[in-house]
């Protein structure tokens, strides 16, 4: 579905931040980047929605190359929860989330009945009902970030990107927030890719989980197959261990030396 | 949506009743009885009797001119007010403020001094540079507050107060040397055009009503635009297309306004800001509702500058820093506070 080929981003005159990224998410799937703070995950998300031109190689979505594509035939195939922001005041929940539709509306803004139908849609998966007359301000972190994830899921688009979408969330929205994601990836068939830095969280809801270690992919497959103690420990530069647990799968920690 | 068409129906009333006061007040007071009579012989082409020819011709040479500028400047200001704090995601930008204002200003003192070689020509060049210079103002603002890294408020009133203190010296220094009327122009700096003429008004209007509708036609994206330039781009909006034909669209507005009424502050931040209070952010609502909110607030001020020190009049100007300096304390409080 979407499928990045020898892709190579940078800033300015400066050598590429990353390159040679190839990789290959399908439908319903959801792929966690991680990778040490200036690793390039930032980067490679700025490159994908299309705010740093490609310096090389293709980026394609069902077979379409989408470097050349215009901010709104982009934002119907790429819909992105940016990270814990402040929304601007002022707005409804409704309001909010319906800007999510722009790059299908007219000068005006004006929604018809399938965009209303849309978004409704997104308000139910999205659990938001009560709120939609709200201001946006009103409501709490966790709340927000919902009606970030609905705003993202009325754009209808094949792919959804997420960077750091817990970051600023306590661990009940945390879970809440990533359920409710593999949720819509399964039954919406969108491909999710996701920054994060919880490798706890990475393991419990990626499909598949890509390594990104100076500027280049260093792994990429499954949980089991990618967290692995020496090759973390690596990245990381940081001595880690991977248990694994009967009921939860495998559980990274850092080691502190007290054995 | 009640509430929005409340507001509206309450801001064509008061323009209305501005209108009509701005007609009727002044130096010298016109009856509400001569005032319909003068109409009713112009409407019907009659001949106009002796004893109202001096009302006909307060009213139509000097009042309705007039009365009319002030709505077209006040409709500009304010919302060029609405698009520049929109465009700047800060409630405290007004034309006045960012120096775009004194920035239109300085071209219009200097086309204002040039000998034209045919009078007519300046009617024209007034706008043109004032437009030009505004522009420069405004992008010199942009960059100098962006300097820090992102725009901030402080950034953005510094350089400001940099860019408007420069253009206001230059402003100054020109006047001097230049041998244009001091007292006209120093007038007319704080905003004491007065002097609408029709043909003025002629020139204007279109270069105003332009400047609106563009506003207009980028509502919608201009609300997109505050969740900052990144989302709006990943939401579909083409941020820098749109942000330049604003900043050209509001500046247009702004420059030609101010080309014929003069330097007029805090019209294009007090009227969008309590609008915002009253109906929300959609700029949907705002930039139009701002049009009649700033219509409203300047005929009612240019009012107020003629009848306070009657027969002397006051810049109007001066009458709307009178009371848009507090309440742009307040609203520098306010910002303040929601910041904590």
């Amino acid at each position: 579905m979407l499928k990045l080929s020898n892709v190579s981003l940078g800033y300015g005159s400066q050598p590429d931040t990353l390159s040679g990224i190839s990789l290959e998410i399908n439908r319903s799937e959801m792929l966690a980047l991680i990778g040490k703070n200036g690793a390039g995950k930032t980067t490679l998300l700025r490159g994908l929605t299309g705010l740093l031109p490609l310096r090389s190689g293709k980026i394609t979505i069902n077979g379409k190359d989408i470097t050349s594509l215009s901010a709104r035939e982009r934002a119907r195939l790429i819909s992105v929860v940016p990270q814990a922001v402040a929304l601007p005041a002022g707005y409804t929940v409704y309001e909010t989330i319906s800007h999510g539709r722009t790059a299908y509306l007219n000068w005006y803004g004006k929604l018809g009945e399938t965009d209303r139908q849309i978004i409704d849609h997104a308000i139910k998966i999205t659990g938001l009902e009560n709120f939609t007359e709200k201001e946006i301000s009103t409501l709490s972190g966790g709340e927000q970030q919902r009606v970030i994830l609905a705003r993202a899921l009325v754009q209808n688009a094949p792919i959804m990107i997420l960077d750091e979408p817990t970051s600023s969330l306590d661990i009940h929205y945390q879970v809440a927030l990533l359920q409710l994601e593999r949720e819509i990836c399964r039954k919406e068939g969108i491909a999710a890719v996701f920054i994060i830095h919880d490798l706890n969280l990475a393991a419990r809801f990626a499909d598949r989980i890509a390594i990104l270690h100076q500027g280049k992919i260093r792994a990429i497959g499954t949980p089991q197959e990618v967290l692995q103690e020496d090759l973390l420990s690596e990245v990381y530069d940081t001595p880690v261990r991977v248990l694994n647990d009967p009921t939860e799968g495998l559980i990274i920690i850092p080691r502190t030396g007290k054995d | 949506m009640k509430k929005t068409k409340d507001i509206t129906t309450i801001l064509v009333i008061a323009l209305a009743a501005a209108g009509l006061l701005g007609m009727l007040l002044g130096s010298v007071s016109i009856s509400l009885q001569d005032l319909i009579s003068v109409f009713k012989f112009r409407i019907f082409g009659l001949e106009i009797p002796q004893s109202l020819k001096s009302t006909d011709t307060i009213l139509f040479m000097l009042r309705i001119p007039r009365t009319l500028m002030m709505i077209l400047t006040g409709a500009a200001l304010a919302c060029s007010g609405a698009s520049y704090q929109g465009l700047f995601r800060n409630p405290l930008a007004d034309p006045y403020l960012i120096g775009v204002s004194s920035g239109a200003g300085l071209g219009a003192i200097i086309a204002m001094s040039i000998p034209w070689q045919y009078s007519r020509l300046s009617v024209f060049m007034v706008p043109l540079f004032a437009f030009l210079f505004a522009i420069a103002a405004v992008f010199l603002v942009f960059n100098l507050g962006r300097m820090g890294g992102y725009l901030n408020i402080t950034g953005l009133l510094l350089a400001g107060v940099a860019v408007n203190a420069f253009t206001s010296a230059l402003s100054s220094v020109w006047m001097l040397i230049s041998g244009i009327e001091l007292k006209r122009s120093f007038s007319w700096m704080l905003g004491g055009g007065g002097i609408a003429g029709w043909d003025r008004i002629l020139i204007t209007a279109p270069l105003i009503l332009i400047g609106i509708i563009g506003q207009i036609r980028y509502a919608y994206p201009l609300n997109i635009l505050q969740y900052g330039e990144d989302q709006a781009t990943q939401l579909g909006i083409p941020v820098g297309k749109v942000r330049i034909r604003l900043i050209i669209y509001a500046t247009l507005t702004t420059s030609a306004a101010i080309a014929c009424t003069g330097v007029i502050g805090f019209v294009g931040l007090i009227v969008p800001h309590l609008l915002r209070i009253l109906i929300g952010s959609d700029y949907r609502k705002l930039v139009p509702l701002s049009l009649l909110g700033g219509a409203v607030m300047l005929t009612f001020s240019d009012i107020l500058a003629r009848v306070l020190l009657a027969p002397q009049e006051i810049p109007v100007g001066i009458i709307t820093a009178v009371t848009g300096a507090p309440f742009f304390l307040w609203i520098l409080n306010r910002t303040n506070q929601a910041k904590v």
